[in-house]
């Protein structure tokens, strides 16, 4: 799957991973897994977007898929 | 004396109309008790102000409050606010801005200014430490931001002087306009702008040379530490994006203003975010007085390929794909208030339309909310048929058409043709041409609400309800945020409540403790609540308007019965009587405001 991380999430990326990049999770595994691959702890408030659509924590995740990652911003 | 860290105890009052200045100290406790900000203009609005005045009477008075922390050097202590009775919502009206005029007061040895009368003739105030003089201003009325900064400038001699002004909108009279400063900065809501134009005053120019000084200098170094050494953690994305980086997760979790709050969803909304102003405009960050987080963008577009190139910094220039504007880096750029009022609320997705249209509000001087806000609510008008080409000079109004927007943004700064009624904000516009169009009013107490979503965002339903000033998302109601804006303190620094505590304590020495900031905070809400109501506002007025309570398609819509559940719950927190939410007493005691017993017994006698 291919997954976006925006804003100040960019802080997870690995030293000279893009900001969009390839992921690989074993079947079955969900939103919520590749969260905790990256490195963002379930306390972080972040909106994940599936395919263009608002992702669950529990939703399953294919080989396909297009994961998009923000971080709640507010006000200015 | 007492050794005095964080303030002057010097309030300059300026009466425009005699031309006489002078200087109070109201001494260190009424600092203690207050802290500057909202304190200072409830304390002078329910002081100087006659019940009932016109917020266009020279009997109005603009304030200028620095709180006590703004001048200090660390990050987030270049907020100020400004206040008068408002002319959107004829009550507290209330607002606050960043950048350097704000640090540049305090540092010129003043705690505030408090503007009465109004001058015979454009006027400008220039400050010089401690020297103050009224300078004619007729050869600035009418110019543009950038204008008249660099006119005042040259003026007084003084490159580093920084520069606050209304605006031609606020000559005007428009009833959103904002009070610029260092010409990319707002203190933008409730229309403080148009009470300065209808003081005839055009600007206030400061030129400050003395530190303010600190308590504990090796504390307060140590949190501006804190700040830059944990910048990747903490405030990456204010540092990288501004605000607005975040539009896309908004626009997912169904809570976007889009088409006057109509959807919370806007399929286009990549086009008009942060990030896509980082990739194709923006050209810098720009920074508030004494702060390492440098959270402002800088946009620079050209008309013609031939006029961009790359900046000085080796950032490369965009251009209007359409050859329509140029749009000047001086104005600054968006940010998410501005973004979202200025694109999805009125359906816009052409991202240079949305830059231009941030650059004439600024320009101009007007609020971004409200103007993006009422034309919103003009363009739904338009599309239910109670509004034509009769009403608006043939102009067609339709979502998404970036280039009307921008007119009418021309038209409302100079009240021309259909833009004179919406100058008038859409409240006093939905009255005056009536056929219904009051249904989808998105406002509270007359004023718009800004870019969150009640229904989505559940942390606004008070901040909307009860703020002082209207639709305000601030978290004005709220001890925390309310003592942050009230002192001076930037709400984007991720500062813990003890690092509040701990960064007002280096600055001033006072040894406050978390009930102390918050009794400090209740001072200036129930000051403003008693403002308020003795202006008329009642119970009724803190409440949603109708779209409200209707679904968002991903969100439930919000019942009366949970709004007044709410306003109940605040006034009994905030020591108000639980019905009418006039603060009580027992409250004005336990607050050590027993001075204002007097206004409070006048409006339960109304009441009653």
């Amino acid at each position: 799957m291919r997954v976006t991380l925006h804003a100040d999430l960019r802080r997870h990326l690995r030293p000279g991973e893009a900001a969009t990049h390839s992921a690989a999770l074993p079947r079955g595994s969900t939103v919520a897994d590749l969260l905790a691959q990256i490195g963002i702890p379930p306390s972080d408030t972040v909106t994940g977007a599936l395919n263009g659509e608002l992702a669950q924590p529990g939703d399953p995740l294919h080989d396909r898929d297009e994961v998009v990652m923000f971080s709640q911003m507010e006000g200015g | 004396m007492s050794e005095r860290f964080g303030y002057w105890d010097r309030i300059l009052h300026v009466d425009l109309g005699t031309r006489r200045t002078w200087i109070e100290s109201p001494g260190d406790d009424w600092f203690r008790k207050f802290g500057g900000g909202r304190g200072l203009i409830a304390h002078a609005l329910l002081a100087h102000v006659p019940r009932g005045t016109d917020p266009f009477d020279p009997a109005n008075v603009l304030v200028f409050a620095p709180g006590v922390v703004t001048g200090s050097p660390v990050p987030g202590a270049g907020r100020h606010s400004v206040g008068a009775k408002s002319p959107l919502n004829d009550a507290f009206g209330e607002s606050e801005s960043g950048g350097y005029w704000g640090a540049e007061l305090k540092r010129a040895g003043w705690d505030g200014i408090i503007v009465h009368g109004a001058a015979e003739n454009p006027t400008y105030l220039w400050i010089d430490d401690d020297r103050v003089d009224l300078r004619d201003a007729s050869q600035l009325w009418g110019k543009l931001a950038a204008d008249v900064e660099d006119a005042i400038r040259a003026e007084v001699g003084e490159p580093r002087a920084r520069i606050a002004q209304c605006g031609p909108a606020g000559e005007r009279l428009v009833r959103f306009a904002a009070i610029g400063n260092d010409l990319n900065e707002v203190a933008g809501r409730t229309g403080l702008g148009a009470v300065m134009g209808s003081k005839m005053l055009k600007a206030v120019a400061v030129h400050g040379t003395q530190p303010v000084p600190i308590a504990d200098r090796q504390g307060l170094m140590a949190i501006a530490k804190w700040v830059s050494s944990t910048l990747d953690q903490n405030h990456r994305a204010f540092h990288e994006f501004g605000t607005g980086g975040a539009m896309q997760g908004k626009s997912l979790e169904g809570g976007l203003p889009t088409h006057n709050y109509q959807l919370g969803r806007f399929d286009d909304v990549a086009k008009v975010d942060a990030i896509a102003i980082a990739e194709q405009y923006r050209i810098d960050m720009g920074s508030c007085y004494a702060c390492s987080v440098r959270c402002k963008k800088v946009v620079q577009v050209e008309q013609r390929a031939a006029d961009a190139g790359v900046t000085r910094k080796g950032r490369p220039i965009g251009v209007d794909p359409e050859g329509r504007w140029r749009v000047d880096p001086r104005y600054g750029g968006p940010e998410y208030e501005s973004l979202a009022s200025l694109g999805p609320t009125v359906g816009v997705s052409d991202l240079v339309a949305v830059l231009k249209s941030n650059e004439l509000c600024n320009a101009f001087g007007l609020d971004t909310i409200s103007t993006g806000t009422t034309i919103a609510w003009a363009f739904e008008a338009w599309e239910r048929g109670l509004l034509t080409g009769e009403d608006t000079g043939g102009i067609e109004l339709g979502w998404g058409d970036g280039s009307t927007v921008v007119r009418l943004i021309e038209m409302i700064a100079n009240r021309e043709g259909f833009g004179d009624l919406l100058a008038e904000g859409s409240q006093r516009a939905a009255a005056a041409i009536g056929r219904g169009s009051d249904r989808f009013l998105t406002t509270v107490k007359g004023m718009e609400m800004a870019m969150h979503d009640p229904r989505h965002m559940e942390r606004m339903r008070l901040s909307y309800l009860v703020a002082p000033t209207g639709g305000d998302h601030m978290g004005q109601q709220d001890f925390r945020a309310g003592g942050r804006n009230q002192f001076g303190l930037c709400l984007f620094l991720g500062y813990s409540e003890q690092q509040s505590l701990d960064l007002l304590n280096a600055v001033t020495g006072w040894g406050v403790d978390q009930p102390g900031w918050e009794m400090i905070a209740r001072r200036g809400l129930t000051l403003a609540r008693l403002f308020n109501m003795r202006e008329g506002v009642r119970r009724a007025d803190d409440r949603l308007p109708a779209r409200f309570s209707d679904d968002l398609p991903r969100h439930k819509g919000l019942p009366r019965e949970l709004q007044e559940e709410l306003v109940t719950g605040y006034y009994v927190r905030q020591g108000w009587d639980a019905g009418t939410g006039l603060p009580t007493p027992e409250t004005l005691d336990e607050l050590g405001l027993e001075t204002y017993e007097g206004a409070r017994a006048a409006v339960a006698a109304a009441l009653a």
